[in-house]
Formats: structure tokens, sequence, C-alpha cells
């Protein structure tokens, strides 16, 4: 170490008790007061109030969303609670639909069936009176045939025969054929 | 310290100017005001208060329901002192001292980030005044609110908690107002004065060694000393991450306490 070094040293030792390093300089308190001073009142006067004022408007905001957004959750519920109760409708209207088409068709069933078996029958009863008349007018016309028949057999019987025993036993065998039908 | 050192000539055999160590802790005046100097250490603690009015003013100007960036970071930072300190700390009747804590920790929080803002480099809370002045408007707050809170027995019960045997009075009170009375407002003091010197000492000292290790009187770079003074840089730049940290730290603390202390008036009974 030479010899301004340790004079430096000693010089040092000597001036300095660092005491002043530990004494706050009177300049320095004025102008920290002044400083803090101004931040303090900034804050105070100014920013909390600035800030109170956007957290209110924040909160109303949050608030007004929150509140639109239960509406409008309300009136989604209400719109499917309404689709569901026209879907509910619905099925029961199909139903319905379903219920009165199956009514109506055992109805026409029935009315065809009915129709069907009343115009069988009526085509039955014609048939049979048709049946019936072709019949007589078969029996009528194999009777006629018969009398036809029986006349020109009697013709030539009768030419061999009088009159009146023509005319008797004509009428014998007509009451034969008669009673034989 | 740079400039302090760069007056050096160690082949000269001046070791360094100045002479002694409280020449560093004398500022002079840069320009006047009148007959006032002002020095730069009363233009950064004037700045420092600009620039919490400035930032406030900046993140709340607009009110803005969806917040910008710095409009969150100050509502962060408000909801931090006003939540965590003011109404957890000290509870019932917390909100009234909002402003005051708020001012606090700015404040001291932006006085603090000097230490590590390029071209200041320097804390103004490193100059005891600072931290001196705020521990006494502290000691002043709680000393007059637990007067407004207990009246005339505030002091009976600082000093003599309720339930102390009469024979341990004259001792549990000599403790209790030396550590609530004389101590409390100095350690609240010297806890960030001491932080702070500490911190822009330790960070000075190891980027100018590191300058020095590298660049001697205009000997460029200084051969063979290389290594030692990148390694000193890489410390100092490390240091000056862990200084960032012990800034926010430090006026976190000091606000802390001082809600506490607030608290401790207010409601004595915790």
């Amino acid at each position: 170490m030479n010899i301004n070094l340790v004079t430096f040293l000693a010089e040092a030792e000597e001036s300095s008790s660092g005491l002043e390093l530990l004494l706050p300089a009177t300049s320095e308190l004025v102008a920290g007061i002044f400083a803090f001073a101004i931040v303090f009142f900034f804050v105070w006067k100014w920013a909390l109030p600035a800030l109170d004022e956007t957290l209110s408007a924040r909160s109303e905001a949050i608030e007004g969303q929150i509140s639109k957004a239960k509406n409008e959750k309300y009136e989604a519920q209400k719109t499917r609670e309404d689709y569901q109760k026209l879907v509910a409708n619905a099925d029961e209207e199909v139903r319905k639909i379903i219920d009165e088409g199956k009514a109506t068709a055992e109805k026409l069933k029935e009315g065809i069936v009915n129709e069907a078996k009343e115009e069988a029958e009526t085509i039955i009863e014609k048939a049979r009176a048709d049946s019936e008349a072709e019949r007589d007018r078969i029996s009528s016309e194999i009777k006629s045939e018969v009398a036809n028949l029986s006349l020109e057999i009697s013709e030539k019987v009768a030419s061999s025969m009088s009159k009146g025993d023509q005319e008797k036993l004509i009428n014998e065998f007509i009451k034969e054929m008669g009673s034989d039908k | 310290m740079i400039v302090a050192a760069e007056s050096c000539d160690i082949e000269g055999g001046i070791v360094c100017t100045p002479s002694n160590v409280n020449e560093l802790f004398v500022f002079k005046p840069i320009f006047y005001i009148g007959e006032i100097g002002i020095s730069r250490t009363h233009f950064l603690i004037i700045f420092a208060a600009l620039l919490v009015v400035i930032f406030l003013f900046a993140g709340l100007r607009k009110k803005s329901v969806v917040p910008s960036k710095i409009q969150s970071v100050v509502e962060s930072l408000v909801t931090l002192i006003r939540e965590d300190i003011a109404m957890n700390v000290i509870g019932k009747g917390g909100e009234a001292y909002v402003p005051y804590l708020l001012s606090l920790f700015m404040f001291i929080l932006v006085g603090n980030l000097f230490e590590v803002t390029p071209l200041i480099n320097f804390p103004i809370t490193s100059r005891i005044a600072i931290p001196l002045l705020l521990s006494l408007i502290t000691y002043v707050l709680f000393l007059v609110a637990g007067i407004r809170k207990q009246g005339k027995e505030y002091f009976t019960h600082l000093i003599w908690p309720p339930g102390l045997p009469v024979a341990l009075k004259p001792l549990v009170g000599l403790i209790e107002f030396a550590s609530t009375l004389i101590v409390r407002p100095v350690s609240l003091a010297v806890r960030l004065f001491a932080n702070l010197v500490a911190g822009h000492l330790m960070l000075s000292l190891l980027l100018v060694s590191g300058y020095f290790f590298i660049y001697q009187n205009g000997v460029w770079p200084v051969p063979g000393k290389i290594p030692i003074g990148v390694a000193w840089y890489t410390f100092g730049l490390a240091i000056y991450g862990f200084e960032i940290v012990v800034s926010i730290l430090q006026a976190y603390i000091f606000t802390l306490l001082s809600a506490v202390y607030i608290q401790t008036s207010l409601h004595p009974e915790h």
C-alpha cells in the first residue's frame, strides 16, 4: 500500500463518522413532505374516486349483463317450455287425428262392409228373385211346352178321341202335372 | 460512483476522489428556484411523486368498463392495497386509510425502483429523510388512531396489556414503551433505508468493479482481467434483478407494517 493510499484512508477515517448518512437533510424532508402531499392529495381527491366510479360503472354493467342474461335465460326457458307444450300438443293432436282417422276408417269400413253386405244380400235376393222368376218362367215354359206337347199328343190322341174325352184327358193331365211340381 | 472512480489515478498515486465517503452523499444543486438550490435528490423526490401521479392518471383517466393494460395494473395495485392490506389487515375502519396506504406504497415503490431505473440508478429511499418522514407519518397516524379509538387508556393499554400481573408492569412497561413508541418508527424507517442503501451500494460496487476490471484509465481492454470483469458484471446483473424484487418487497413491507400498526391502535383486542 503506498503512502497516498494510507493518507487517503486516514483522512477519510478522520473526516467521516458516517453519521451524516443517518441524519435526514432538512431540505430533503421538506421535498419529501411536498412530494408525498402531492401524491396523497391526488390519490385521495382524484385517483380513488375515479377508480370507485369506474368500479361502480363496471359493477353496474356486470349486474346489467347478469340481469340481461337472466332475462334471456328466462325467455329461452319460456320459449322452450312453449315449444315443449307445442310438441306435446302436436303429439296429442296427431294422436287425436290418428284416433279420429281410425274411427272414421272404422266407420267407413263398417259402412262399406254393411253396404257390401246389403248389396250382396240385394244381389243374392235379386239373384234369388231372378232365379225364382226364371224358374217360374222355365216352369211356365215347361208347362207350356208340356201343354203344347200334350196338346200335340192329345191332338194326335184326340184325333182318335171325342172332343169331350180330349178335354177331360187334358185337364187331368194338367192336374197331374201341377201336383207333380 | 463511476464518475468519482474515474477521477482515480493509480499510477499517479491518487487512489480515488472524493477523499471521504460522505462526499458520495453530498448532492450539489443542479439548478436553483430563487435562492433554493435543487439537488438531484430533491429533483428525484419530486419526480417520484409526479411519476406516481402520471401513472395513476394514465391508468384511471379513461374509466373504461373494459380495462386497458395500464388500467388493469393500476386497479390490481389499488385492489392489493385496499383488499389485502387495508381491509384484511386493519379490518373495520380500514377503508379510511386506503388513500394513505396507497400513496405510501406507490411513492415508496417508485422511489425504490429508481435504484434500477437506467440513467437514474439512485433510490430516493436510500436517503434517510424519506423513510424517516414516512415512518413518522405512520407513527403519528397510529397514535392518533389509538387515541381517537381508546381515549386516554390507549397509552396505558399500549404499555401495559390488560391482565398483566402488577409485578411485571415495570419491566413490560419499559419494554413495550421502547418497542412500540421508539423501536417501531425507527425500525420501520431503518429497514427500508438499510435495504435500499445496501442494495444500491452492492449494485454500484459490483458494476463499477466489473467496469474497472475491463477498462482502466484509458486501457481497453485490460489484459487478463476481462473474465473477472465479466464475472463481476454478470453477478451485478443478477443482483440487479434481485434488487427489483427487493424494491417491490420493501414497499409492500413498509405499507403492510404501517397497516399493522394502525390496526393495533384501532383494534387492540386483536
